[in-house]
């Protein structure tokens, strides 16, 4: 019974834990990645779970194409394996199996990894967070430091260009009875791991207000850090970029490479899958086609290019095409459908 | 062996837009300001002036001939 125990207990961690674990870890991410350890172990071993179940799925029904794996198939072996564990026989385990068997669990975590990255990237680029308060993270910080709370309803009409930096005006109890009034632009937050309140703000070209000369002063020194428990209130002060023609050029190069790019290279890692050949040729379609569509991108982002150092002239925009076209003509050799 | 040079600085600008997410409370524009001196300096005054006085915008030339106008 207790052996039993033991092995439901490892294929629960391995196989719907683990891979929820992983998803969790690339969904929190940047100013959001000690949420991944906050919470009731209760909340965040369900959450796990679920997320766990969902690239499961998501991953069998891949691997299983990819394969020609069926369910029915995989349930006999399993069937096998357990008939001889349960008359303490060795089951028979072959290196094709264990091949396999690693290949689904590196699967597991390659997958768990893309669709954490990805769900984090789509809430953020979309701001689903800002619209939607249940997709919201629980780091509501960073969404006031970094100004994005003009996106939200209610606070629409202080957008009046691109962000770009924040400056905070802090009042600060120092223990005398007059409390110190300091301010800068800010650098850097951190957060608690344990409870997600705020620690400690960083600002650099800090200045405190002087009460004899009623002015602020400069505060000698290159970063002034202050620990939350010490303010008593902070005025934030964001300054913006008015979007001209060169800055909307800049926004609409990144989101023309960002959407590109992802939905490219996405397909790129799926479609191998659904084409008859060797392994070894489709990873090695996957890298000349990522290639390829990295060149293609580059060609068709080039107009949006607000760089001029870098934007391609003619005779580099001939030379890109030319590698691009030998690249493909690699990768549908590799794929096997050249015509 | 110019040529490869642009494309390799044009592919590493891509890669570089799409890798490197801007998630910091200081953007990636203020963060380039900041790391000149010079650019620092306007950028501050800059700020300084639309806190303190009743001007609605700044604008300010950077070092790189990019002229960017700031609000409050």
């Amino acid at each position: 019974m207790e052996g039993q125990f033991t092995i439901s207990s490892i294929i629960i961690i391995v196989w719907l834990i683990f891979p929820g674990v992983v998803f969790k870890r690339f969904y929190f991410q940047g100013q959001f990645a000690k949420q991944f350890g906050l919470g009731l172990f209760a909340d965040r071993l369900i959450t796990s779970i679920f997320w766990g179940i969902i690239v499961q799925i998501i991953t069998f029904l891949f691997y299983s194409r990819s394969f020609g794996f069926t369910f029915t198939g995989i349930k006999n072996k399993i069937d096998r394996v357990y008939e001889s564990i349960a008359s303490n026989k060795m089951p028979n385990i072959t290196y094709e199996h264990l091949t396999y068997l690693l290949g689904y669990l590196a699967c597991l975590i390659l997958i768990a990894f893309i669709l954490g990255s990805i769900f984090h990237h789509v809430i953020r680029f979309f701001k689903i967070d800002l619209k939607v308060p249940v997709f919201r993270f629980a780091n509501h910080w960073n969404y006031y430091f970094r100004g994005e709370i003009i996106s939200m309803r209610e606070f629409k009409s202080l957008n009046k260009g691109k962000w770009l930096s924040t400056m905070v005006d802090v009042l600060i109890e120092d223990g005398s009875e007059k409390n110190k009034m300091v301010s800068g632009f800010l650098t850097q937050h951190t957060i608690s791991q344990k409870t997600g309140d705020l620690e400690t703000i960083y600002l650099t070209g800090a200045k405190r207000y002087s009460q004899t000369t009623r002015q602020f002063k400069e505060i000698p020194g290159d970063c002034l850090v202050i620990p939350f428990e010490k303010i008593v209130d902070l005025n934030l002060r964001y300054t913006f970029q008015i979007i001209d023609n060169n800055l909307r050029k800049r926004i609409l190069f990144k989101k023309t490479v960002l959407i590109l790019l992802t939905f490219g290279l996405l397909t790129i890692l799926i479609l191998p899958w659904y084409l008859k050949g060797a392994i070894f040729y489709k990873l090695l379609g996957i890298v000349f086609g990522g290639i390829t569509w990295l060149l293609f991108v580059m060609i068709v982002s080039n107009p949006f290019q607000p760089n001029p150092q870098i934007k391609l002239e003619s005779k580099a925009l001939w030379s890109v095409f030319i590698a691009l076209i030998m690249f493909l003509i690699f990768t549908l050799f590799f794929w096997g459908i050249t015509p | 062996m110019e040529v490869i040079k642009i494309i390799t600085r044009a592919m590493g600008s891509i890669l570089g837009s799409y890798f490197i997410s801007d998630m910091d409370v200081m953007s990636e524009e203020a963060k380039k300001i900041f790391a000149n001196e010079e650019d620092r300096k306007k950028y501050i005054e800059a700020v300084e002036k639309l806190k303190s006085t009743d001007s609605k915008q700044e604008t300010i030339t950077l070092s790189t001939r990019e002229k960017i106008t700031l609000v409050s």
